[in-house]
């Protein structure tokens, strides 16, 4: 017979990466995304028993990542965490997004148009490759709903980008109009 | 075209991963609308970004092997802790809920009991016993020495005496033998048994006219309850000496 522990790591397994990558990008810095990671391990261990649908473990993970995430950003120490000052944000203005540490600042400034919430559904949908089914069973709501709240925190994060662009009196290289294909 | 109509088709064509060239009049109307061509502009660098730092950050990743040691250490530790946390959470859950006149009783309880401990108040301390005897036959007054021999066998080398005065009673009762009878008062008197020995003791030698009172004395002090309590277990061995 597997015990807890065991059936626990086995059932992460497949996740184990993907859920630290994810941390890291929701955070956007890789120290504070592992010790997001290391609290939602900690305690999903710890509530592994009261999961009695052993075939949900993978929504039931992320939600568990996603609610220790939001809690994490109420504590009085990430509140205090220094947004970008007008000096960094206009150096981003101009360097080349292909970089990935100034595309990671663009999408943090387009981001904080967006709810924590609407933060993590973006993130798993578009850096995360999570498709809108897995969605709607992650956030036990209906398709639709999942694509309402992506176009409208897209939305959001595109007029972020351009009032950023307009205020900056820039053009950000790439920005131009481009056929898909 | 509309506006409204072009984004949605954006949106729809961004989601789908579908070549808008291939949209004839949404590509018109993007050329003759500067706000959906910024829409489209803006459509484009955000799915850069995301591609771009999507990539995943690989570097410095713990094997699960690892980790597992770590969360499990960590998870022994934690539930150490959640015993108390459940202990605190159980309280107000059976107790202060399930028997609400009960738990009022005891704070209350509690209350006074942490008033009376910890808060100073006034009271009266019995710091020992003073005797007053009245009708010592002048003699026996007058021989300090006898007396002093007599509380040293009682074991009250402590206690002192005073005389505090001394009357011939023939003045008064018109007798023709005259006493005179004396006022003495004992004092340094630990506890009333004491007291109670050495009015035995003079009733023994002489208890014809002798009138005797023992009165404590009696201190104002200042502290807790927890103070006096502490006084009075400290003079127990005292008083039962």
């Amino acid at each position: 017979m597997v015990d807890h522990g065991d059936l626990f790591w086995k059932l992460l397994e497949p996740e184990y990466i993907r859920g630290m990558m994810f941390c890291r990008k929701l955070t956007g810095s890789r120290d504070e995304g592992d010790d997001l990671y290391q609290d939602t391990l900690v305690l999903a261990f710890t509530k592994f028993p009261e999961l009695k649908d052993r075939g949900a473990f993978r929504a039931w993970f992320y939600r568990i990542l996603i609610n220790k995430f939001k809690s994490t950003i109420r504590r009085p120490w990430w509140k205090r965490r220094l947004p970008m000052t007008s000096t960094i944000e206009a150096q981003m203005i101009g360097a080349n997004p292909v970089d990935r540490h100034t595309a990671k600042r663009w999408l943090e400034r387009a981001f904080r148009a967006v709810s924590e919430e609407e933060k993590t559904l973006v993130t798993l949908f578009e850096m995360e490759g999570w498709n809108v089914r897995e969605l709607a069973g992650l956030y036990e709501t209906s398709e639709a709903v999942i694509k309402t709240r992506l176009f409208r925190a897209r939305r959001k994060m595109k007029q972020a980008l351009i009032k950023f662009s307009n205020k900056a009196g820039l053009k950000k290289p790439g920005m131009t109009v481009k056929k898909k294909g | 075209m509309q506006c409204h109509e072009a984004r949605n088709k954006l949106a729809e064509y961004n989601r789908k991963g579908i070549d808008i060239s291939s949209d004839r009049e949404l590509m018109e109307h993007i050329r003759q609308c500067p706000d959906c061509a910024r829409d489209l502009v803006a459509d484009n660098a955000l799915q850069k970004l995301f591609t771009t730092a999507g990539t995943d950050d690989t570097e410095g990743v713990m094997p699960m092997a690892e980790k597992r040691v770590q969360v499990e250490a960590e998870a022994a530790r934690a539930s150490g802790r959640a015993g108390w946390r459940r202990f605190f959470r159980w309280v107000p859950a059976n107790i202060l809920m399930k028997r609400p006149a009960m738990s009022f009783g005891t704070v209350v309880a509690v209350m006074v009991l942490a008033i009376l401990t910890f808060v100073p108040f006034d009271y009266h301390h019995t710091t020992g016993y003073t005797i007053t005897m009245e009708g010592v036959n002048e003699k026996l007054a007058g021989d300090i020495e006898r007396i002093c021999d007599m509380l040293h066998t009682m074991g009250l080398e402590d206690a002192e005496v005073d005389i505090l005065s001394c009357d011939t009673t023939c003045y008064l009762t018109g007798a023709k033998e005259c006493d005179t009878l004396c006022k003495l008062l004992f004092v340094e008197l630990k506890t009333r048994e004491e007291a109670q020995r050495v009015v035995s003791a003079f009733t023994r030698i002489d208890s014809k006219d002798l009138t005797t009172n023992i009165e404590p004395v009696r201190t104002r002090t200042s502290g807790t309850l927890l103070d006096r309590a502490n006084k009075t277990i400290l003079q127990r061995p005292l008083d039962s000496n």
